[in-house]
């Protein structure tokens, strides 16, 4: 059973120590992080930047638990990601972690009930539960009346506020977003972003977005900054 | 995920792409009615070939002679005879108390006269036919004599009308040889239904050169052609029966050529309970010093060749179940080379690879069981077609017709359940690979 910090603001969320990560082997090895440290506070809101190619996405994908960490240690809580066989993996997955995407991720079969609900089916939600919860995490992103529709009957934004909805609907610890709004018009974007800040502060949960956006980032209370697959300079803001 | 999240994700993924669902099940479709098509017909076809050689029994009869056998000849199906050995009541019953026989039914034969129509009344018939005029004359023939409950069991094939009832003495079958005697178109067997005959038992009188007869009317309701024994009317056993007393009632008149019958039963018609049967049979009825008649070496001559269509169909039904099986991996594989995105963010939201394997299994058995619905239905529509066909270039032959019935309800279960595990396999592949994509790899924009 995957164990974690239950509630925000309460000691380090997050704590990476000499990671390091190569895709490929001998020759056309690629080292793409190259020993990273770093805490993350439970409850705060980061920002990580940097260039194409720096490790961001990946560093996000060793967080997230999408792929195995080979060198260095990742701590989620109590939770020793690097301890972790691929089902100890997606059940860390489901409980603990929610993922906000890009490209959104929703499964364009299902309605939008129906991917919250599939959400909450894999983590372990008991089915008398999941229709009421879905529910009412579906009319906290202002989604309401849109619980039938399926995807592609919804704007980018909306889809995205879904997303974020099926993200936060297990109570997640950590939120872990890539580009939330890469594939926004500006008002859509605010309007995301002002989503993910507000259920953040209101589930407590821990909230880290890659970004190239200066914007998105400006955001959030403390700014990693990636190149080449080193930490290069922290910022924190002085407000939370 | 639970079974019922699975099977609603698999039936959306396979209503999504209606146009590649349709071609993967109507290839599954395909395989799946070809091979039900041409293993029924095999099944059938073996069935049928068989019963002919059964000459209209079943297939698994042995004749019994009224002979002893010739022991150069037991291993042959049409032996020559041994010396007369009648056949008795007690015959009957030892043969009845053999292991494996299904039903022994006995077979009569009675030495008669007959008078076709138009008939006179008595003796006066005997000079009543006139060929030139196209009227028949009398003539001697014998009766056949059976138990018509057990005719099913018999080697006869009704052509026209139908067999008298068990225990009748006024209806009658008569043979194609009939035809002869009364100048009629054996091609219309029909046209003799309803004439009346008159059949004469002939006993010998004592001391004298006197012969007399004892006369029965009886009217045709059937045309049949049967391997009972020589004889052109075939009628119930109480007829011969009666007409056995008669005779027996005179004296041996062999001078004259009306000897007594010597034995009770001209034959044994025995039903082994299965073809394997028939050799233990045969030896054991050997071994109680009767010859016996079956088409055992032919049966299992035409078993070794039907055994080979048997699998050149199968590999033909095969090879196209394969072709079907691969148009589900090839379906599949396109699936999760487009879905790489959508099982990533499955995981990522904390599928297991199980999840991932389900989803694809259960959509390619969705595509199973439809198809093998769809086809065995088309199984069954193309036999119900081959049989019309078949059956209409007999007739236009001048043949019986042959019922090929519908497909067997084993081979429609089989065929269903087989399409179902085919798809189940076809899709191993595709699904386990769906399942193993690493989740980072399989959420690209990552």
């Amino acid at each position: 059973m995957v164990a974690a910090d239950s509630a925000a603001g309460r000691g380090v969320a997050v704590s990476v120590r000499g990671l390091r990560h190569t895709y490929g082997r001998g020759r056309g090895a690629v080292p793409v992080l190259r020993g990273i440290d770093f805490d993350i506070e439970a409850g705060s809101h980061v920002a990580l930047q940097g260039p194409s190619g720096a490790g961001k996405s990946t560093l996000l994908s060793l967080l997230g638990g999408l792929e195995p960490i080979r060198e260095g240690e990742i701590w989620i809580g109590e939770t020793r990601l690097r301890t972790l066989r691929r089902g100890g993996l997606a059940e860390y997955r489901s409980r603990v972690i929610g993922f906000v995407f890009q490209h959104f991720g929703l499964i364009d079969v299902l309605t939008t009930r129906e991917n919250i609900m599939l959400a909450l089916s894999l983590a372990g939600v008991p089915p008398d539960q999941r229709g009421a919860r879905a529910d009412d995490v579906l009319a906290s992103v202002g989604l309401g009346g849109r619980a039938e529709h399926r995807p592609q009957q919804l704007s980018g934004g909306e889809q995205q506020r879904v997303a974020i909805a099926r993200a936060l609907c297990t109570r997640p610890h950590l939120l872990l977003a890539d580009e939330p709004t890469g594939n926004l018009d500006e008002e859509s974007a605010e309007r995301v972003l002002d989503l993910l800040e507000r259920l953040r502060a209101e589930n407590g949960c821990t909230l880290i977005v890659v970004t190239h956006n200066p914007l998105v980032a400006a955001r959030a209370t403390r700014r990693l900054h990636l190149r080449d697959g080193e930490l290069e300079r922290e910022l924190v803001e002085a407000s939370a | 995920m639970s079974w019922r999240d699975g099977l609603v994700l698999s039936l959306r993924s396979v209503i999504r792409r209606p146009a590649r669902t349709s071609i993967t099940i109507a290839a599954i479709a395909l395989g799946t009615g070809l091979l039900v098509a041409l293993a029924s017909i095999a099944v059938i076809a073996e069935t049928r070939v068989i019963s002919q050689l059964g000459k209209g029994g079943p297939a698994t009869a042995i004749t019994v002679d009224a002979s002893a056998p010739d022991p150069t000849q037991i291993d042959s199906d049409n032996p020559r005879l041994g010396p007369t050995k009648p056949i008795n009541a007690s015959t009957l019953t030892a043969v009845r108390k053999l292991g494996s026989v299904q039903s022994v039914t006995s077979v009569q034969q009675q030495q008669v006269f007959v008078i076709p129509p138009p008939q006179g009344s008595g003796l006066s018939g005997l000079t009543g036919g006139d060929p030139d005029r196209g009227l028949a004359r009398p003539y001697n023939d014998s009766v056949i004599g059976v138990d018509f409950r057990q005719a099913n069991n018999l080697p006869i094939t009704v052509l026209a009308g139908r067999l008298p009832p068990a225990g009748s003495t006024s209806e009658v079958a008569v043979t194609l040889g009939y035809f002869d005697h009364v100048h009629m178109d054996p091609t219309k067997p029909a046209a003799v239904l309803g004439q009346v005959i008159e059949i004469g038992s002939p006993q010998a009188e004592p001391g004298g050169q006197q012969i007399r007869g004892q006369w029965t009317r009886a009217a045709i309701i059937g045309v049949v052609a049967q391997d009972l024994g020589s004889g052109g009317i075939v009628a119930s056993n109480q007829l011969t029966a009666a007409e056995r007393s008669w005779q027996l009632a005179g004296v041996d008149d062999s001078a004259d050529g009306l000897s007594l019958p010597a034995s009770q039963y001209l034959s044994l018609i025995v039903v082994a309970d299965s073809l394997d049967s028939i050799h233990t049979v045969r030896s054991e009825i050997t071994a109680l010093g009767y010859a016996t008649t079956a088409p055992e070496q032919l049966i299992a001559s035409v078993q070794r060749y039907l055994h080979v269509v048997d699998m050149v169909l199968g590999a033909i039904g095969a090879i196209a179940l394969l072709i079907a099986a691969l148009g589900i991996t090839n379906a599949l594989l396109a699936a999760v080379r487009e879905r790489r995105r959508e099982i990533g963010v499955l995981k990522a939201i904390g599928a297991h690879d199980r999840d991932v394997l389900r989803w694809f299994l259960v959509e390619a058995l969705i595509c199973g069981v439809t198809g093998g619905l769809l086809g065995t239905a088309f199984g069954i529509a193309t036999i119900a077609v081959v049989a019309h066909i078949v059956n209409d270039y007999l007739i236009a032959q001048g043949l019986l017709g042959v019922d090929l019935g519908g497909a067997p309800l084993a081979t429609s279960l089989i065929g269903v359940a087989g399409a179902s595990v085919l798809a189940l396999i076809a899709a191993a592949w595709p699904a386990l690979r769906a399942a193993r994509l690493p989740a980072r790899e399989a959420v690209g924009a990552l």
